[in-house]
């Protein structure tokens, strides 16, 4: 820059108006005027506030309907000048989360959701419920239809959000409900724990034989007391006698609620199935009726120590023999007689030979043997070995006992059976329907003898999980936005959804709880759960 | 109750016999008969659904062979095995010796479980004759039968490893094996003879009628295959002891042979087989008393068979061959001892064995005998004499018996058919019975010591006469 080095320092002050603060803006001009009008504006927002529409402004909302009885005893909630907004969790403080969390405990018995894996940032998140369960939203606002973004705000990119990424056991990237962005269910990919043989085709068949193969279990076939239970009506008209067994899955299958204790979310009926039961869902065709099953022999009890059963077979081979209904090797009783011998082929007695009191016990106990040989032979028609020693009975027996067959595949979602009554088992579980279509009839040419008897022997599909994958789910949950898929338009597959519409939210929460498992520290006078806990904190 | 599996633990048990009962390698692998035993096959409640359904519980419960096994425990059994072998004192040695004798007929079993020396599995004891004895090893089989598929002739062929119990020749020849005998049949010795019936065993006088009859039926009598089976009981009775007679031909031929051979040690089978084999004849030729009052021969006046007590020789399998019929053929009969003559022996028994199995194919073939002309001709031999000895009478009575239910099968003779049996049984069949010794003497065998065949024959027409006046 140029300096003009003639002027003068009097010239160069005279360039500034020294009494600048002295002239009126326009915002001086006014300023009167506005605060007037700020004045007015706000004795007319205490109008409103206290008038008609004020309480809206005072608080966000009415709370929701559970949450009704505390709409005046604000500090159930709130500290004095804290705020709790999920926004402005930057400043909320530790005190006020820590008040927050335990408030809602006190009801609502819920554990953290691997808060202790999260990095800081994360876990305050975890920690802050009303981030997710936004009240003050009106008195019909489900509090707990939390969205989805909610939910993938960390599972979109887990390792961000944990301490150790390696740790991470789950998915890391889950962002939408669609095979691609969700994958496919783990639990089913863990294989079927197949201690219980059992062929889910050849029940499901009518008489429970195949196409093509002979016989077939009748109505006349079952314990008298139970044919009812499986007589299924034709056009109102109850099978008779001769008809086949048809089963249906519900014969076996039951809706159940969480068998004990339960989980949170689980224990809705509809959202396990109940175990099944040898003496309610196998004893009407397979009762143990052993040691000549005739009909005025009872059943033996299932699963009795073995010493029981052999109590109970000896007792069942002295009292038949006494009641005629069973033969013991010395009963020689003849309907035609022996041109000789006649009726009665019993030698003389003639002498003692025989060691002393012993040949009827040796006797009784060669029956007794061979039936408790045929006895657990039926056992493992469909039981393990391990299942059927005394010791593997105690243990299955006990009341902590998982069951042989779980109760509940999936392991980290939840699947509504109530909520899907509507549609056709056959949608998810395929697999359990009988192999050979109609129409189709199986046979053996003399050459094949041996491989099919190999074949027909051995079958089992308890290795086989029968749970439809990702696929038979995201036909129906699917972004509302976008089209029927085309695997949900033919007329079989409308048939198999019963006229249920083909469309239900993708939400994670149809599937998925946040909080899996109630506190580890007992609330008063409650007994501390006996639910085992795994590393992962899932039940 | 105390039995010793207490010892050793029940579990252990049931699968030391499950394992005894199909895993371990051998050239015969039994499924067991709990493969059978499933409700929805043939374990369901006995008199609830068809007959294939409870076929097995009614074996379980009813069928004489299931308890086979545990009969060998019995005092009868434990008497005779301490009359054979009067060493087997111990359990050990004794259930030696019902390997060695007894199990081959009396369990469903395989030729090593013969010569083993250990005790036997008592749970496969208490089995005893369990299906696949007579229904063939299962092991090719028991697939492919449940196939609506599976029918016909097809099932039967060798390679399926299922035995024909359909057709009347088959059933009679699986009787036979045990209940005649036979020392080749699947590899084993069965040879129930002199020394077992002297020890206290009954001798063996098959009857595939009477043995049928004494079965609970755990088949369903009205289906074809019985209907055809049962059609007829005089073809039925005919072939059966066709049938008998030939294996009981081919058993001699077989005891023949073996007591040719060199004796050795190891099992029975190869031990020193007597010869003559007294079994092979009829046991009242020997075991008869000899009081003058009791010597009851037919008088000479009446006729003398070709061969008789008279004649210093017992005959040869008289059960099956002492009657009117085979009685006067010279290409059955005689057969004479000739000590030392094994070689010709054998050869004229298989002969017989041959010719006898073509009569009982013939016989059975061959369209329904018709009962009224079965009756004539026995009424026309008893006419001319009075049966020979017992087994001749009892022949005639079987024969008549056997035409008596051929007329109770007719609506139209139902009734004749009936009194007939009444008849029979109420008159005729009492003549028959051995006597009662029990509690008298100490004899071991029980015989008609007190038959007199001219009583037999005047009862027996007096039977058939009654006939004449039972209204139609």
């Amino acid at each position: 820059m140029l300096t003009d080095v003639r002027a003068t320092g009097k010239s160069r002050s005279q360039r500034i108006n020294i009494d600048y603060y002295r002239q009126k803006t326009w915002l001086t001009r006014s300023r009167g005027l506005l605060a007037l009008f700020a004045a007015a504006l706000a004795a007319g927002y205490c109008v409103y506030v206290f008038g008609s529409g004020g309480p809206s402004h005072l608080s966000t909302g009415p709370l929701a309907m559970a949450h009704a009885s505390f709409e005046n005893d604000c500090q159930q909630c709130h500290l004095d000048f804290t705020p709790i907004s999920a926004d402005a969790l930057r400043f909320t403080s530790s005190r006020n989360l820590d008040r927050l969390e335990e408030t809602c405990q006190k009801c609502h018995r819920v554990d953290h959701h691997f808060r202790s894996s999260m990095k800081p940032e994360f876990a305050v998140i975890d920690q802050h419920c009303s981030g997710c369960h936004t009240d003050h939203q009106g008195r019909d606002y489900d509090m707990s239809n939390v969205a989805s973004k909610k939910c993938t705000q960390c599972h979109g990119d887990l390792p961000a959000t944990c301490k150790d990424a390696s740790s991470i056991e789950v998915r890391t990237n889950i962002t939408a409900f669609t095979a691609e962005a969700h994958g496919d269910f783990p639990s089913l990919k863990k294989g079927d724990p197949g201690r219980v043989k059992f062929d889910h085709g050849q029940h499901m068949m009518p008489g429970q034989v195949d196409n093509g193969v002979k016989g077939g279990f009748t109505i006349a076939m079952l314990e008298p007391n139970l044919r009812n239970s499986y007589r299924k009506s034709a056009e109102g008209t109850p099978q008779g006698d001769d008809a086949l067994v048809t089963l249906s899955c519900a014969d076996c299958h039951q809706f159940a609620g969480s068998p004990s204790p339960p989980s949170v979310g689980d224990h809705e009926i509809g959202r396990h199935i109940a175990p099944i039961a040898f003496d309610q869902h196998c004893a009407a065709c397979h009762s143990l009726n052993a040691v000549g099953k005739v009909e005025d022999t009872l059943p033996l009890p299932h699963a009795a120590p073995w010493k029981e059963v052999e109590t109970l077979i000896a007792s069942k081979l002295v009292g038949g023999q006494q009641v005629g209904s069973i033969r013991m090797p010395s009963d020689v009783v003849r309907k035609t007689p022996l041109v000789g011998e006649g009726y009665s082929g019993a030698l003389p007695n003639l002498s003692s030979i025989s060691k002393e009191g012993g040949e009827d016990k040796e006797m009784l106990e060669a029956s007794v043997r061979a039936n408790l040989a045929a006895v657990a032979q039926r056992c493992l028609q469909c039981h393990v070995p391990d299942d059927i020693t005394d010791e593997g009975i105690k243990k299955l027996r006990a009341s902590d006992s998982p069951t042989l067959i779980p109760t509940r595949w999936f392991k980290r979602g939840i699947y509504d059976h109530a909520a899907h009554r509507k549609i056709d088992c056959a949608f998810c579980h395929a697999d359990a329907y009988p192999k050979i279509s109609s129409g189709e009839t199986a046979s053996v040419a003399t050459s094949e003898i041996g491989s099919t008897a190999e074949t027909l022997e051995k079958r089992d599909d308890s290795d086989v999980v029968m749970i439809g994958g990702i696929e038979t789910c995201i036909g129906c949950h699917r972004d509302p936005s976008s089209s029927v898929p085309n695997s949900l338009t033919d007329e079989a597959t409308k048939e198999l959804l019963g006229g249920q519409g083909n469309w239900a939210s993708d939400a994670c929460i149809e599937c998925h709880r946040y909080h899996w498992q109630r506190p580890v520290t007992p609330m008063a006078n409650e007994v501390e759960p006996q639910v085992a806990i795994s590393k992962d904190g899932l039940p | 109750m105390t039995f010793a599996m207490e010892r050793l633990g029940v579990f252990a048990f049931i699968v030391a016999c499950i394992q005894s009962q199909g895993f371990h390698a051998s050239a015969v692998e039994w499924k067991g008969s709990s493969s059978c035993a499933s409700a929805t096959c043939h374990g369901g409640t006995v008199g609830r659904g068809p007959a294939w359904n409870d076929s097995y519980s009614l074996s379980r419960s009813a069928d004489p062979h299931s308890t086979s096994g545990a009969l060998l425990y019995d005092a009868d059994s434990r008497r005779i095995v301490a009359a054979i072998s009067p060493g087997a004192t111990d359990d050990l040695a004794y259930d030696i010796v019902l390997r060695e004798r007894c199990i081959s007929c009396h369990l469903t079993t395989k030729p090593e479980d013969i010569v083993s020396k250990l005790k036997l599995d008592l749970a496969r004891v208490g089995e005893g004759i369990s299906c696949e004895s007579c229904h063939g090893q299962a092991s090719d089989w028991l697939g492919p039968h449940v196939l609506a598929s599976w029918t016909g002739p097809m099932r039967f062929e060798p390679h399926t490893g299922m035995l024909d119990t359909e057709s009347l020749i088959s059933r009679a020849e699986g009787c036979v094996r045990c209940h005649v005998g036979s020392r080749t049949a699947d590899g084993m010795v069965r040879d129930m003879n002199h020394d077992l019936i002297a020890a206290g065993h009954p001798a063996l006088r098959f009857d595939l009628l009477i043995y049928s009859d004494n079965m609970p039926h755990h088949w369903n009598d009205l289906g074809d295959v019985e209907q055809k089976f049962s059609g007829s009981a005089i073809r039925v009775r005919d072939v059966g002891r066709l049938v008998a007679l030939s294996a009981a031909a081919r058993l001699s031929a077989e005891r023949a042979t073996a007591s040719l051979a060199k004796p050795s040690s190891g099992s029975l089978s190869h031990a020193i087989v007597p010869w003559p084999e007294l079994s092979d004849f009829d046991c009242f030729g020997c075991h008869q008393s000899l009081l003058p009052r009791s010597y009851r021969l037919p008088s000479n006046v009446d006729g003398k068979p070709s061969l008789q007590i008279s004649s210093g020789l017992p005959l040869w399998n008289a059960w099956y061959t002492s009657d009117m019929a085979t009685g006067s053929d010279p290409q059955m009969l005689p057969f004479r001892l000739k000590p030392g003559g094994q070689q010709d022996w054998i050869a004229a028994a298989n002969k017989i064995a041959d010719l006898v199995s073509k009569r009982a194919q013939d016989a059975a073939s061959a369209p329904t005998t018709d009962a009224s002309a079965r009756m004539v001709e026995l009424r026309t031999k008893l006419n001319q004499r009075a049966p020979s000895d017992w087994n001749a009478a009892a022949a005639i009575y079987l024969q008549m018996e056997a035409a008596a239910r051929n007329l109770a099968a007719q609506p139209a003779t139902h009734s004749l058919g009936v009194n007939l049996a009444r008849s029979l049984e109420t008159n005729v069949a009492t003549l028959l019975r051995f006597s009662d010794h029990e509690g008298k003497d100490d004899s071991r065998v029980r015989s008609p010591d007190h038959f007199d065949p001219t009583v037999f024959r005047t009862r027996m027409i007096e039977a058939l006469d009654s006939l004449d006046e039972t209204p139609p």
